[in-house]
């Protein structure tokens, strides 16, 4: 009793208590960063594909695909009677080849026959149904047979790397060059709108724009004719595979976006694959709604508005802070402020959401669309959910933190300095630009680091004020002016979500979830790290002064 | 509590004569029935003084008779400290430096005050001493390049 006492006084509970939650918190942490990296991460390795000979009620079968995963499962959940077995074993095999049959399917371990790894198994990522697994009989070019057997293989792969640069060709035609054009033609359509709503629809200045008109659609035309030509190209090649039940199914190479046979490849191979896996998920548009390909436009959308936002809320709340701090009379008004601004902080982000989309988006988007740019009706321009009203919602949403530190960053500028500067002839306002603000610049840093990291992980108020599903062009490209703000663009927290709970097939969208988390995980961290770097930069500078 | 700079020398630039209008043997400074509060507190009664132009005057007190307030007063720095109220005048060549129309910052920057304690600003020595030129708006590099050096190797820091 005595010792117990005396061990409660001595304050070791307490520190045993601190100790563990510390402990519990840097496990979550690195539990957390260790799941979403292995779960994330494993999906780029090209595993090896099995051949399981399979022998069950519906008699022999053999599956061709990939070991997802080994489960412990009781067998009376898979229809058995509990006294026939206890405890069993199960495996989900991807076996792919969505358009034929399906493409996961769980295999008892009682019921497998063999296991084997043949060197020659391909398995084959596409633009259309997933993956295909099967072994290549032969390659034929516009139906003559131009390989089969051993060589087979080495022709398959020359021609899906020669369909990869058609490919390449025809993307930059339709996109870039006949994209270029169909903006220009926009733009010209939006200018002779206005001149009709404005009078000036005078038939030289038409005639002006006609001509213009006939020029680019001449343009069009002629990079039409390349594009399908190419698109004949690329559609010349075909391949013959046996699936597993033995059918023997036709692939056009057009279709494949890689062939691999990873039975047969070495460590290093893999490693090289994994790579460039990696890389086209980073830098690829995505496929097969969301499902399939990489996540470019969503990393670019994400920090394309989060460095927007930045640039908006950082003098917002520098200027609201300087007011509250160096111009307003402290009294009951600025205290009122202040906890305004506390509880701003506090107030849901979907909550700001609505507030965007019906004050930002329609209010203000609308009144604009309708005083500036008549010419883009029925179609909004402003007045719909895009990328500077996203912005502007998520400023707002971080504004607090921003006032907070800067505040708190002003009051501990020394008030000698300020004197300092005063009694040689400055004013409030030079004093505050060349002594203050500079001094005040790593609390505004601060304030910038931890509206970064919370504007990052937002996704509820971007679902109603700009991010969506798959955008058809990103929010900065070739076109003057370059930003397009009022664009919609994606967002990689939104594309966890869609990705995650609305795709058809969850399976096969799993690991896609966590590799793509893993990446705006990635993306909060490097943002973060530019500013505390900028901030130590700044600190260092003015240490010793500011004490 | 926040501690305020406290002066230990002030010395007042050469006068526009046009426009402050002064004799021979005039003061710069003349102050008349001065009185300073802190808050409630006076720290200053009934002050008058008359301080001649180019010579050298010294106050001399024990410590919190109000040297400091009077010196902070000759270019209004009291006017930062909250709660300051004042009674009397203060006269620079004749005219009030608390009248209405007088500039501030133009007062500051004739009156110059050197404090107790040093405050270099956070940038280069260059910026920190051409600060005060920089802000009555001269920019130009070659007069900057020439006062701050005759500063840093004139009177006050080296020898001449
Ligand atoms: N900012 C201030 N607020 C309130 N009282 C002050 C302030 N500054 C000075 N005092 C008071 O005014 C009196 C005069 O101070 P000061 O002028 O600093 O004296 P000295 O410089 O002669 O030592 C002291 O009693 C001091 O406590
Ligand atoms: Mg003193």
């Amino acid at each position: 009793m005595q010792n117990i006492s005396k061990w409660w006084k001595s304050g070791s509970p307490w520190i045993w208590l601190n100790a563990g939650a510390v402990a519990i918190s840097m496990v979550t942490v690195i539990g957390l960063l260790t799941l979403i990296l292995v779960r994330g991460l494993g999906h780029f390795w090209a595993a090896d594909i099995i051949e399981v000979r399979y022998q069950d009620s519906n008699g022999a079968q053999t599956m061709i695909g990939e070991l997802i995963r080994k489960e412990q499962v009781d067998l009376k959940n898979l229809g058995k009677e509990a006294s026939e077995r206890g405890n069993g074993e199960r495996w989900l095999l991807k076996t792919g080849n969505r358009e034929l049959s399906a493409d996961f399917r769980w295999i008892e371990q009682a019921n497998i026959v063999s296991v084997s790894t043949p060197k020659e198994l391909v398995v084959l990522e596409r633009k259309e149904w997933g993956d295909f697994y099967g072994y290549l009989i032969s390659v034929s070019e516009k139906d003559t047979l131009v390989a089969d057997g051993g060589e087979a293989w080495d022709e398959f792969t020359r021609r899906v790397e020669r369909v990869e640069g058609l490919g390449k060709k025809t993307h930059q035609l339709e996109r870039v060059e006949m994209g270029a054009i169909n903006y220009q033609l926009e733009q010209l359509r939006l200018k002779r709108r206005k001149l009709e709503l404005d009078g000036n629809d005078t038939p030289a200045a038409l005639e002006k724009i006609n001509v213009k008109v006939q020029k680019l659609g001449r343009e069009f035309d002629s990079y039409m004719v390349d594009v399908r030509a190419l698109n004949k190209e690329i559609e010349r090649d075909s391949a013959l595979f046996q699936i597993m039940d033995g059918q023997k199914v036709t692939i056009s190479i057009a279709q494949v976006v890689e062939g691999l046979r990873p039975n047969s490849m070495s460590t290093v191979q893999k490693i090289g694959n994994y790579i460039s896996t990696f890389v086209g998920f980073v830098s690829d548009n995505p496929r097969e709604a969301n499902t399939e390909g990489g996540v470019f436009p969503a990393i670019f959308g994400t920090v394309v508005m989060v460095l927007t936002m930045s640039i908006i809320v950082t003098p917002f709340g520098v200027i609201a802070a300087v007011y509250l701090r160096e111009y307003a009379s402290q009294g009951i008004v600025t205290k009122i402020v202040r906890i305004a601004v506390n509880n701003l902080a506090g107030v849901p982000s979907i909550v700001f959401g609505v507030f965007g989309l019906g004050f930002f988006v329609y209010f203000l988007g609308g009144s604009i669309d309708s005083l500036f740019y008549p010419e883009y009706a029925p179609a909004p321009y402003l007045g719909t959910s895009g990328m500077m009203w996203a912005s502007l919602t998520l400023a707002l949403l971080t504004l607090p933190v921003v006032i907070v530190s800067t505040e708190e960053g002003l009051t501990r500028i020394p008030r000698n300095l300020r004197e300092g500067s005063l009694a040689l002839g400055a004013t409030k306002a030079e004093t505050l630009w060349k002594v203050v603000l500079p001094m005040a610049s790593p609390s505004i840093m601060t304030g910038l680091i931890l509206a970064v990291a919370r504007a990052a992980g937002e996704v509820a108020p971007l679902m109603l004020v700009g991010v969506v599903k798959l955008a058809p062009e990103l929010p900065l490209d070739g076109n003057f002016p370059f930003l397009h703000i009022e664009r919609k663009f994606m967002h990689l927290g939104f594309h966890i979500y869609d990705v995650g709970f609305q795709s058809p097939n969850v399976e096969a969208a799993q690991p896609l979830v966590y590799a793509t988390a893993f990446l705006l995980v990635l993306i909060i961290v490097i943002l973060n790290l530019a500013a505390i770097l900028l901030r130590n930069n700044l600190r260092e500078k003015y240490r010793g002064i500011a004490g | 509590m926040t501690t305020v700079q406290t002066p230990i020398s002030v010395s007042i630039a050469p006068m526009d004569k046009d426009n402050l209008d002064i004799g021979k043997e005039v003061s710069t400074f003349e102050t008349k029935n001065f009185n300073l509060f802190y808050g409630e507190k006076q720290a200053l009664h009934g002050v008058n003084i008359k301080i001649p132009e180019h010579r050298v005057t010294a106050f001399i007190g024990p410590s919190g008779c109000g040297k400091s307030t009077l010196l902070r007063s000759f270019n209004r720095m009291n006017d930062l400290v909250d709660n300051v109220r004042i009674e009397g005048e203060i006269l620079l060549g004749g005219k009030d430096i608390h009248h209405p129309k007088v500039d501030v910052s133009n007062l500051r920057r004739q009156v110059g005050m050197v404090f107790q304690r040093p405050n270099p600003f956070p940038k280069s020595i260059y910026e920190n001493v051409g600060y005060g030129l920089r802000l009555q708006g001269v920019n130009q590099r070659s007069i900057l390049d020439d006062k701050v050096e005759w500063a840093l190797k004139g009177p006050p820091c080296g020898t001449r």
